[in-house]
């Protein structure tokens, strides 16, 4: 582990990339009964600050896998990831948590809130882990964020009493709650109806302009067009990368 | 309320308040473990303080002087003498009463001349009057529980003199310095002089009570009690019995001590045993939070936090366990101690749960539930996010056990599913067998032990096998004493012994004393359990200096061999023996005298000449006990009339059913020890199968689909506790025999009998399987219920 982390340090003297994340010749296998399966097949992406990116491909073709590498959720097999100049793969588990809290939202695909604490407690949460703010300023921006994914009057509910698409507002509010930079989202909208996908989406255009960036796994094209840019993954092979 | 804490506190408190079956689990767990413990230290603080208190709030005498009627004047003489701080005295008579229902007890009659000027063993009047007045009598508080009679009643007293009185009874008193109650078969009565010469007896004291002035070593006692003695001696005065109070406590303190300890360490081990059913809920708890934990991690929670939320869960399980265990140790401290009290006889006037002892429970709670689920918590944090959440659990190899089941094709399938998911965590099985195991183990380790111990007392009496045997106070002639017990009715055998004490001797000073015994070579009366060597052979020129030692000289004597030549010193003579054989060990590790046999003619021949008997063991016709009463009243009697002194008369009976009785006290509270550890073990048993069922929902629903019904599932998750439960009994069938050794050795010393050997009893082996059986059953019902309610949507819904 350590010399690992030593590898990672003397790399980055040599070439930092200079954009805000890179990803390096990455490969991710996972171990199966027949074999190494690789869901990444070397994937090469740079992202600048204050982008909001989106990614497509078909079910299975790896979008996930690829957010959970950049996220540093899961380390890739091979290849080098850069996030604001650190070497995530060379971060070990506990300072990846610590690293991400502050500079990471996160929404899942198969999003997990808390099952015994509130809506709002949910929110709290990260905030309480990366000591920000004041436990009363904790719950008035916690209400805040709520309040811009509508769902205030759901605060002191407990997710269980929630529908679908409302939790996934929640873990959106939740991602945003220690206010990172950065914002990766995987199908943050695939249980919302098209009014209440439109107004998560503006919100985090919003976001975007205000110089946070954004990435987003996402299966509506619809939304896909709005995007600066759409990266193709089939296979766990990047096939295009478009910027308007 | 909660509006202050930060999220990651109302996590726990929430976590707490949604599985609430989950955390009474736990509580009862930590709670039972600090409750034996803190209860079983309590009950030992409780019995330790009040013990000695009883003993010195009555001023005791630590030297007591059995022998013939003496004057007042002597024990002037007494008190004057260098090393006696204070001197009582009082009279002491065996007698019989006949109760109203017209059997016979016996009893024991103790008279002062004044109930108001008792300095030394001081009686303490509970009921009615007090003292007793001409006429009347007052019983022992303890005697008064068996002998149920009503104030005003009046008892027959017959006396060796054949002469029958009649007494009133009109209160009772507490007596500390003799024993009393279950462990000793005599009422203890108590007169006035004046009803002392109303039964035509000696109105003169036979007991002196010495108190030592503070201070003094053991030997001093032993020679303060020698220098009485030689002088009561010189006077002409007989000397019955000579006792000394070496460490200066009550009769019972070295008995019930030991015995306690043993249940400290029961206790710990429940201690231990609530520790590890905590990890058994912990794991189960950490599996159903495996995607929390990873979103605690994603969101930016680091190992030190995650692992910070658990461990306060874990405190505050231990807080709500401390507010039962702290009352209820308090209570079944307090039970056992009472228990112990009215065994022994004394009160409980000072509580032993001392605030060390509650700081100690306070500490245990807390730290044993977080201690246990430390490591657990910590591979759980191990596992990482990706794996967490990512539901393509890895795939296990089958185990051996799985693979071995899968062959049991033949079985009913019910019986097959559970026989597999018992098999499932291997981990969680040992864990809850291992509680039943040890419940089940001690539990036959005590019953066989309590069919050991006849036998053993037969073994300790191994080398005096004869109903009555009588210590005269000085040689006479074998023959001569041989026809004095053959005339005495109901005599059907009797042998002459010569017994005498000597030390070993060494070239600067004397070390170990022995109690050197002989008789006739192929005596009826001795089966001597041989360690090590043989027993001696018939006398001749050759084997005349054989000895066969005591093995617990040897804790003393260390390097004393078989074959080795040992010189022993008595009355300032020097004799060589050689050893040709050591005894099995008897008597526990305090006693200072071991015994040791040589040829009768040796020994006779040391004491002042050939064919002396200092010692008469007599068989009676029958083992009738009224019989062997009158027998040894009538055997005294031959030898006080030919002006012989019967320094010491021992029946066998009444020792055994003593030393039984108290042994049986021991046991009945093992078998509650044992009780508990079994409550232990269902509690583990109910957690694991409740956790068997939580894991199992999708499981349960995906039967239910396929058409199980709930008896079914009622079945299946009983027939799983009740597999459990009987695999456990059968370890604790293989464990309980080295158990039944150390728990034999253990109380063996805290009662001083030496080791008691190891015998099976069926009983045991019987009763188990069957008390383990109801205990699995019943610690699964409330599970199998549970998993009978399961409905198909539920089991669906369950991540
Ligand atoms: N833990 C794992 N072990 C083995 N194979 C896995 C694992 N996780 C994902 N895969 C495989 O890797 C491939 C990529 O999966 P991934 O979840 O990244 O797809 P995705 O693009 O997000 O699909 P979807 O749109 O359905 O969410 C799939 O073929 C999947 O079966
Ligand atoms: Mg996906």
């Amino acid at each position: 582990m350590f010399t690992r982390n030593q590898s990672a340090v003397q790399m980055a003297a040599v070439r930092k990339p200079d954009c805000l994340m890179a990803l390096v010749d990455v490969k991710k296998a996972y171990k199966t009964d027949v074999g190494d399966f690789y869901a990444l097949k070397g994937i090469n992406i740079e992202i600048n600050a204050g982008e909001f990116v989106g990614v497509v491909g078909k079910s299975g073709s790896g979008k996930s896998t690829l957010i959970n590498m950049i996220t540093g959720i899961d380390r890739p097999t091979s290849g080098e990831i850069w996030v604001n100049g650190q070497p995530i793969h060379g971060l070990d588990e506990n300072r990846m948590a610590r690293w991400r809290g502050r500079s990471m939202g996160v929404v899942f695909q198969f999003f997990q809130l808390l099952p015994t604490l509130t809506v709002v407690e949910n929110v709290m949460l990260p905030m309480d882990f990366c000591r920000m703010y004041t436990p009363k300023e904790r719950r008035a921006r916690a209400m805040d964020l709520l309040a811009r994914v509508e769902m205030v009057e759901q605060a002191s509910k407990l997710p269980s009493q929630i529908s679908g698409g409302q939790a996934q507002r929640v873990a959106i509010a939740r991602s945003l709650a220690t206010d990172p930079p950065i914002v990766m989202a995987d199908e943050p909208t695939g249980n919302l109806d098209s009014r209440t996908a439109d107004a998560v989406f503006q919100l985090f255009e919003d976001l975007v302009s205000q110089g946070k960036t954004f990435l987003m796994v996402t299966h509506d094209n619809e939304l896909a067009n709005r995007l600066h840019r759409v990266i193709t993954i089939a296979d766990g092979i990047l096939v295009s990368d478009s910027r308007r | 309320m909660f509006g202050e804490l930060s999220p990651r506190w109302l996590k726990v408190l929430h976590d707490l308040k949604s599985n609430l079956s989950r955390t009474l689990l736990s509580v009862a767990s930590i709670a039972v473990g600090v409750i034996a413990f803190g209860g079983m230290l309590i009950a030992r603080n409780t019995v330790v303080t009040n013990l000695d208190l009883a003993y010195r709030s009555s001023d005791p005498a630590d030297i007591t002087i059995d022998m013939m009627p003496f004057d007042r004047e002597l024990l002037r003489w007494v008190k004057n003498q260098p090393g006696v701080q204070d001197a009582d005295r009082l009279s002491v008579v065996n007698g019989v009463a006949l109760r109203p229902d017209g059997t016979e007890q016996d009893v024991t009659i103790f008279s002062h001349d004044d109930y108001s000027s008792i300095t030394l063993n001081r009686l303490r009047p509970i009921e009615g009057a007090y003292p007793p007045a001409r006429g009347d009598f007052s019983l022992e508080r303890m005697s008064l529980r068996t002998a149920k009679l009503m104030r005003g009643d009046r008892v027959s007293i017959r006396l060796d003199t054949d002469k029958t009185y009649s007494l009133r009874f009109t209160g009772s008193l507490y007596d500390v310095a003799v024993p009393s109650g279950p462990s000793a078969s005599r009422w203890n009565m108590y007169i006035d002089e004046r009803t002392l010469s109303d039964l035509d007896i000696d109105v003169r004291s036979t007991r002196l009570i010495v108190r030592t002035t503070p201070g003094l070593t053991v030997a001093q006692k032993y020679a303060l009690a020698d220098h009485l003695t030689d002088a009561f001696i010189d006077r002409g005065l007989v000397i019955r019995s000579v006792n000394i109070n070496e460490r200066g406590e009550h009769w019972a303190t070295a008995t019930a001590g030991g015995v306690i300890l043993i249940l400290v360490m029961v206790g710990a081990v429940a201690l231990l045993m609530s520790g590890f059913l905590i990890v058994n809920v912990v794991n189960g708890l950490l599996l159903s939070q495996r995607k929390i934990i990873a979103i605690m991690k994603i969101i930016g929670g680091d190992r030190e936090q995650i692992m910070g939320v658990y461990l306060v869960m874990m405190l505050c399980l231990g807080v709500l366990a401390l507010a039962i265990a702290m009352p209820m140790s308090a209570m079944l401290g307090n039970t056992v101690a009472g228990f112990i009290a009215g065994v022994i006889n004394f009160d409980i006037a000072v509580s032993g749960f001392t605030p060390t002892i509650a700081l100690l429970e306070i500490a245990v709670a807390l730290l044993v539930p977080v201690a246990f689920a430390y490591a657990p918590i910590r591979s759980a944090l191990r596992v990482t996010a990706a794996e967490a959440i990512s539901d393509v659990t890895p795939r296990q190899q089958a185990s051996l056990t799985e693979r071995m089941l899968a062959r049991l094709e033949n079985l009913p399938r019910i019986v097959m599913l559970a026989l597999r998911s018992m098999f499932r965590n291997q981990m969680r099985l040992l864990v809850t067998m291992a509680t039943l195991i040890v419940a089940g183990s001690v539990f036959i380790a005590v019953l066989n032990l309590r069919v050991a111990m006849p036998k053993t007392i037969v073994n300790m009496t191994g080398m005096n096998t004869a109903d009555i045997t009588l210590t005269l106070g000085r040689p006479i002639g074998r023959i001569a004493a041989m026809n004095r017990a053959a005339q005495t009715p109901g005599v059907a055998y009797a042998e002459g012994w010569v017994a005498t004490s000597a030390a070993v001797a060494h070239a600067d000073a004397d070390g170990s004393s022995v109690q050197l015994n002989a008789g006739p070579m192929n005596s009826r009366f001795v089966q001597p359990p041989m360690e090590f060597g043989r027993w001696l052979s018939p006398y001749s020129a050759e084997t005349r200096d054989e000895i066969v030692l005591s093995a617990g000289v040897l804790e003393s004597e260390p390097e004393l061999k078989l074959g080795d030549l040992i010189v022993l010193r008595r009355a300032g003579v020097k004799h060589t023996f050689r050893i040709v054989g050591f005894l099995r060990r008897i008597g526990g590790p305090d006693t200072s005298t071991f015994p040791a046999y040589g040829q009768y003619e040796t020994i006779s021949r040391m004491i002042g000449g050939v064919d002396l008997v200092t010692v008469v063991r007599v068989q009676s016709v029958s083992s009738d006990a009224a019989l062997i009463n009158d027998m040894s009243a009538a055997l005294r009697g031959k030898f006080e009339d030919a002006g012989v002194a019967v320094r010491n008369l021992q029946n066998r009976a009444t020792l055994l059913s003593n030393a039984l009785s108290s042994f049986d006290v021991i046991i009945t509270l093992m078998i509650v020890v044992s009780a508990l550890i079994a409550v232990v073990g269902g509690l583990g048993l109910a957690g694991t199968m409740s956790l068997s069922v939580m894991e199992r929902t999708r499981e349960i629903g995906v039967m239910r689909a396929v058409g199980a019904e709930t008896p079914d599932l009622h079945t299946m998750f009983i027939f799983e506790g009740l597999f459990i439960g009987l695999l456990s009994a059968l370890v604790s069938f293989a464990l309980s025999l080295p158990l039944t050794d150390v728990i034999g050795q253990a109380l063996g010393a805290a009662v001083r009998l030496g080791s008691i050997e190891v015998q099976m009893n069926g009983f045991g082996y019987v009763a188990w399987p069957l008390i383990v059986s109801v205990v699995s059953i019943a610690a699964s019902l409330a599970p199998a219920r549970r998993a009978g309610t399961i409905s198909i949507r539920e089991a669906l819904a369950y991540a």
